[in-house]
């Protein structure tokens, strides 16, 4: 679907300059973890709400937990993301980090860790498009793999995801983060990568 | 001089292409590859001066396509750019082979720099 709202360039660059976000925010997290993550190349694509919510019910492993890192973000670039972390990895992560594997420290760890990454590649991205983003304080939902994440309402009915991994393969932490956006966004979004397109493909 | 500029950004390897010097692009042949595996084999067939070479693509990765030109040609003279800009990956394509490192937003006078660097290598 995102193919037709985009045309092959428009969707080249956003592509990239998600990369080019994304390789910043991972620099961060590797280097706060002395670990190296494997990049990726983003995937980008148009989803419903109903869509996105059969993605995390697909992500849940039954009678495991699950941790969705959620903040809004606001500005002229203005969305929500979403960093989802499967108990393993989670742990993985915490015991990398050399904390308690209390559940409350196992949320902290991860809200913390995760939103940094997340705004890291939100504030990078809108550097790249010359505009400044304001974020929210994020807030983590722990699923306890049979209700998922119960109290979570998205309002996303035109949904742009842009799906990316996190891995860190020796550690074993491998997590996915959603950008949603609504269609005055895509909009402002797809004006923007227009100036791009005419600086770079001309 | 034969440039090879390996993407699977169209806008990258505009973006890099652009930042070159012009006396250099005016006289060279520049040739673009999607992935790596077509940069190896345009590679093979090209034996460009200079390889300009992403490390995140479909297909092929920088890594993989790294490995297999400094397999065929120990000479090959090739620059790592890459959004990735974790000190592990510097390393790690340095020990395979790669000249330098760079990131996406490198400055004109950084590809200057080496170009002059191939060119003083050359010249021994």
């Amino acid at each position: 679907m995102s193919q037709e709202l985009l045309d092959e360039i428009e969707q080249d660059c956003l592509q990239e300059l998600v990369n080019l976000s994304y390789g910043k925010a991972t620099a961060i997290i590797a280097k706060m973890l002395d670990a190296f993550a494997t990049m990726r190349v983003p995937n980008i694509s148009i989803i419903s709400k109903d869509e996105l919510t059969q993605r995390l019910v697909d992500a849940v492993v039954p009678n495991q937990k699950s941790y969705l890192t959620i903040q809004v973000f606001k500005g002229e670039f203005a969305g929500e993301t979403l960093f989802f972390l499967g108990d393993a990895s989670a742990t993985n992560l915490v015991k990398h980090l050399k904390e308690s594997q209390e559940n409350e420290s196992v949320k902290d760890v991860v809200m913390e860790l995760t939103n940094m990454a997340t705004s890291s590649l939100v504030r990078e991205f809108g550097k790249l498009l010359n505009t400044e983003v304001f974020f929210e304080e994020p807030a983590i939902y722990v699923s306890d793999g049979d209700k998922l994440f119960g109290e979570l309402e998205f309002s996303y009915d035109f949904v742009m995801l842009i799906d990316t991994v996190m891995e860190f393969k020796e550690q074993n932490i491998h997590g996915e983060v959603f950008i949603m956006m609504h269609e005055k966004t895509f909009k402002w979004l797809k004006e923007s990568l227009m100036e791009v397109v005419k600086k770079y493909y001309s | 001089m034969v440039i090879l500029v390996v993407d699977d950004s169209m806008m990258s390897r505009k973006m890099l292409i652009s930042k070159l010097p012009q006396s250099i692009v005016e006289k060279s042949q520049i040739l673009q590859a999607k992935n790596g595996l077509e940069g190896v084999e345009m590679y093979k067939e090209y034996r460009p001066d200079i390889v300009f070479l992403d490390l995140t693509m479909p297909i092929m990765d920088g890594y993989e396509a790294l490995q297999h030109i400094m397999e065929f040609d120990s000479t090959a003279f090739v620059v790592i750019v890459s959004a990735d800009e974790q000190p592990r990956a510097v390393e790690k394509v340095l020990g395979l082979g790669a000249q330098r490192h760079i990131s996406k937003s490198t400055s004109n006078d950084e590809l200057i720099e080496i170009i002059q660097m191939l060119i003083m290598k050359r010249m021994r």
